[in-house]
């Protein structure tokens, strides 16, 4: 879990690591290794390396007893598996941050160790930055050599391995002269391969050994003896043996890399179908959720993510410390039938990777936007302010001007019909700024993606709502309203709803001359209420048609008339946030279509009896 | 001396909007006390007993639905809120704490006394239990004691749910009547889901008593809030 682990603290407080085997000596090595960590004050940890497919019982058990002792000692104790020793503890030396590793190296000859090397080199080579410690061995306490599991091979092997032999050399003897002694030769060593990779190292070993008896007995002469008469047959029968024996290694281990390259290729499968669903994924739970399924299923475990604040203490299996930048997860538990081995640990390590990188980038997104929203607002905030100096300040000024006039000039407001028409206008532009007021506050609530507060209302309480904010200044028009009388009752926002209206009489007024008619008609159309708003004035100008309902277009030079583009985007953003729809409509003058759902199940207005007081 | 005239008392923090009250009360021949702090003002009520309280919602030391509640607690005196547009709820809340209307800021002085006198006058009513028997307004005439309503020399046949809307608007007179209130008193009910009953109903009476219902002069709407029976 290189990519996701906390730092590794500093090297002389690194943790020690003794590795432990099942020879009679462990017991001395714990012993040392608890010494070396308790002068240097460190944390300790005895780590065995169990090859689930060759370790035999009795090794584990030995192996066991010298971890217990190491427990009793103060250690955390590991139990790893893997084929390779060194390469096992190294990796997990490295993900745990160790420092320093003891081991063991027996004092008497192992011709294994000599031919390929000891586990002590091994890890020499391999550890990198790791110190070794190497405790010598006491002479005279042989290092047991406990035969490997499974190597032995069931007695079935044994038979086919026999059988094989067996029948090379009937084929040589029915042969005879025609094939001649170093052909017989490549037939058995075709033989023990074919043995070599059908089964295990001790049949494969033993069909070498059973084939130079065959050969000597059945095949060189003198026949049916295993006397020897020719020298150089001698040293066909070591060659024989020796290549036999190679063969069968060869093969072995071609098949162990072959199963483990597939294993291999099938965690990385794996992996990329793990990374494709996470991707799939939004929210952090599912994440979670994948990744314990998936994991699980590859691992043949039940898998559990665990939060840094709440570990499950007393829960089975391993656990393997997590941190993730943004989330709360503290460690992955896998509870699996074996510990893991080095393999499934990679997988592992992998899939938290993935995991980690999809809930890094679920964050990511999620700021993004907030950025981008944050950016919009920012936007619309600015242009916001400087329409609304500019409108503000014509009303203002207005009523700044008739004010200080009367206060400074007596004679202005001398008589009483100039002084009321002065403050008419001042009347006048102060009720222009409050529907300005009124209309921009909505839109802010708008902006701020505030919920809309709805309740039932008949459409016609908010026409006449609108319609009486402007009392008597309609009053030398003519004003059509037409609404059925059984109409839906809508689910509406009053107030803001009431502004729509507000806003488009308040164009009216301003834009057409005085007595020009105004024209409200609805009707229910399927699931909606198609309203439709007009004026016989002239009409919105060709320029402005197309953009009537972007923010800030006016319909005239800013200067003659007062008011904000702002009106229409207002009103349609309202109809919109109450999922409706509005455009401009054909016609003389202006006109203006609205469509508004009709919630299912409301009230009509003709339901009146239904709802008469007991 | 013992002066009998009004004796209202202003809560504002605003002291431009203070002064402008203060002004118009004193012209309009009220007595004046007047508080810039929820505090002050609880503390000035506690003091002088005044006959009406003109109390903005918007304090910066409290909530005004509190200062509301607090006054309920020791006195049946009108109050009346003044709010701000985009804020009917908290209009609603005022009322239903307790406070008898409000006025919403930019309002006109005429607006503002016509608010006061009605909740002077109500009060007034509610403590000699006085109901007036008949009322008018326009051209309606509401006789409480017969039931019988009349618009225009023509009388007009209305449900019984109708008439209760009807009489309950007369009895408060001039004051803002919440849907919930309504809907309480004439259905006996607080269920939110029920609250479409009082729309409906007041369309059909809008049909029956206003010369054009979308353009009502008689009952008007307060949207978001309730209506109000306007008298003339």
């Amino acid at each position: 879990m290189t990519a996701v682990l906390k730092p590794a603290p500093p090297r002389e407080k690194r943790v020690l690591l003794v590795c432990v085997g099942p020879s009679p000596f462990g017991e001395t090595l714990v012993r040392a290794a608890q010494r070396v960590a308790e002068e240097a004050g460190c944390p300790w940890i005895a780590a065995s390396v169990i090859d689930t497919v060759a370790t035999s019982e009795r090794a584990e058990r030995a192996c066991e007893d010298h971890l217990r002792l190491a427990e009793s000692l103060g250690a955390e104790v590991v139990r790893l598996s893997g084929e390779d020793v060194a390469r096992t503890i190294v990796g997990y030396a490295e993900q745990r941050g160790v420092g320093r590793i003891v081991v063991g190296k027996p004092t008497t000859f192992r011709l294994r160790s000599w031919l390929f090397g000891s586990v002590v080199d091994e890890l020499i080579r391999l550890g990198g930055e790791v110190e070794v410690l190497v405790v010598r061995g006491e002479p005279g306490k042989v290092a047991a050599h406990l035969p490997t599991r499974g190597a032995l091979g069931s007695w079935r092997a044994y038979l086919a391995a026999g059988a094989a032999i067996a029948a090379v050399t009937a084929i040589a003897m029915a042969a005879g002269r025609t094939i001649g002694l170093e052909d017989v030769v490549m037939l058995y060593l075709l033989a023990i391969m074919l043995v070599a990779l059908r089964t295990r190292r001790g049949p494969a070993f033993f069909a070498a050994a059973l084939s130079v008896g065959a050969f000597d007995f059945f095949l060189v002469p003198p026949l049916y003896t295993f006397a020897v008469k020719d020298v150089r047959h001698l040293l066909t029968f070591v060659v024989m043996f020796a290549v036999g024996l190679v063969i069968s290694s060869l093969t072995l281990r071609i098949r162990r890399h072959e199963a483990a390259a597939r294993e291999r290729e099938e965690r990385t499968r794996l992996l990329s179908e793990l990374n494709r669903e996470l991707g799939e994924v939004d929210d952090e739970p599912g994440l979670h959720d994948v990744f314990c399924r998936r994991v699980g299923a590859a691992l043949a475990a039940k898998v559990r993510l665990e939060e840094s604040r709440s570990p499950l203490v007393d829960s089975p299996g391993e656990m393997f410390p997590v941190a993730v930048a943004g989330s709360d997860l503290g460690a992955v538990r896998v509870d699996a039938h074996r510990p893991l081995d080095a393999e499934q640990r990679a997988f592992l390590d992998a899939a938290c990777q993935r995991l980690a990188g999809a809930i890094e980038r679920r964050h990511l997104t999620a700021e993004a936007q907030r950025a981008a929203l944050r950016v919009r607002s920012e936007q619309i905030r600015s242009a916001l302010l400087s329409s609304v100096s500019h409108d503000f300040r014509t009303p203002l000024a207005t009523i700044t001007g008739i004010a200080t006039s009367l206060r400074d000039q007596p004679a202005m407001g001398a008589d009483e019909p100039s002084r009321r028409e002065l403050l008419a206008t001042v009347c006048d532009e102060a009720e222009r700024l409050e529907k300005l007021l009124s209309s921009v506050l909505a839109m802010t609530r708008l902006e701020a993606g505030a919920e809309v507060h709805r309740e039932w209302v008949p459409l016609e309480e908010i026409v006449g709502a609108a319609l009486a904010r402007f009392e008597d200044k309609l009053e030398a028009r003519a004003i059509h309203v037409e609404i059925p009388e059984d109409l839906p009752l809508l689910q509406l926002d009053a107030p803001l709803m009431t502004q729509v209206f507000v806003n488009l009489i308040e164009n009216t007024l301003r834009y057409t001359p005085d007595g020009t008619a105004i024209h409200i008609a609805a009707h229910q159309e399927g699931a909606s209420i198609r309203v439709f708003y007009r004026d016989a004035g002239p009409g919105l100008p060709e320029e402005v048609r197309r953009r009537a309902f972007e923010k800030f277009v006016r319909g005239d030079a800013p200067s003659s008339h007062p008011g904000m583009g702002l009106g229409l985007a207002i009103c349609r953003g309202i109809v919109e946030a109450h999922g409706g729809t509005m455009v401009l409509s054909t016609g003389q003058g202006a006109a203006f279509e609205l469509r508004v759902p009709i919630p299912e199940g409301g009230p009509r207005l003709g339901d009146a009896e239904s709802m008469e007081v007991a | 001396m013992n002066d009998d005239r009004t004796l209202a008392l202003i809560v504002e923090d605003e002291a431009p909007m203070r002064r402008f009250l203060k002004a118009t009360l004193t012209n309009q021949e009220f007595r004046v006390i007047d508080a810039g702090t929820a505090k002050e003002g609880l503390s000035l009520f506690s003091s002088h007993r005044p006959d009406i309280v003109l109390l903005d919602l918007g304090l910066p030391d409290g909530d005004g639905l509190d200062v509301v509640a607090r006054i309920r607690e020791l006195s049946r005196l009108p109050i009346v809120v003044i709010s701000a547009r985009g804020r009917e709820a908290d209009k609603v809340n005022a009322l239903d704490a307790g406070a008898d209307d409000y006025v919403t800021k930019p309002f006109g002085t005429a607006e503002l006394m016509a608010r006061l006198r009605v909740a002077l006058r109500h009060a007034a009513q509610a403590r000699t239990g006085d109901l007036a028997p008949q009322v008018s307004v326009g051209t309606l005439t509401l006789d409480l004691e017969r039931r019988v309503v009349m618009v225009a020399d023509d009388e007009v046949h209305l449900t019984p749910t109708e008439y209760k809307i009807l009489a309950m608007l007369a009895r408060h007179l001039g004051k803002v009547v919440t849907h919930a209130q309504l809907l309480r008193e004439v259905w006996g009910s607080t269920r939110s889901d029920q609250a479409h009953y009082v729309r409906v109903h007041m369309a059909q009476l809008r049909r029956k008593i206003e010369v054009d219902p979308v353009r009502p002069r008689l009952i008007l709407t307060e949207p978001g809030v309730g209506y109000r029976l306007r008298e003339t």
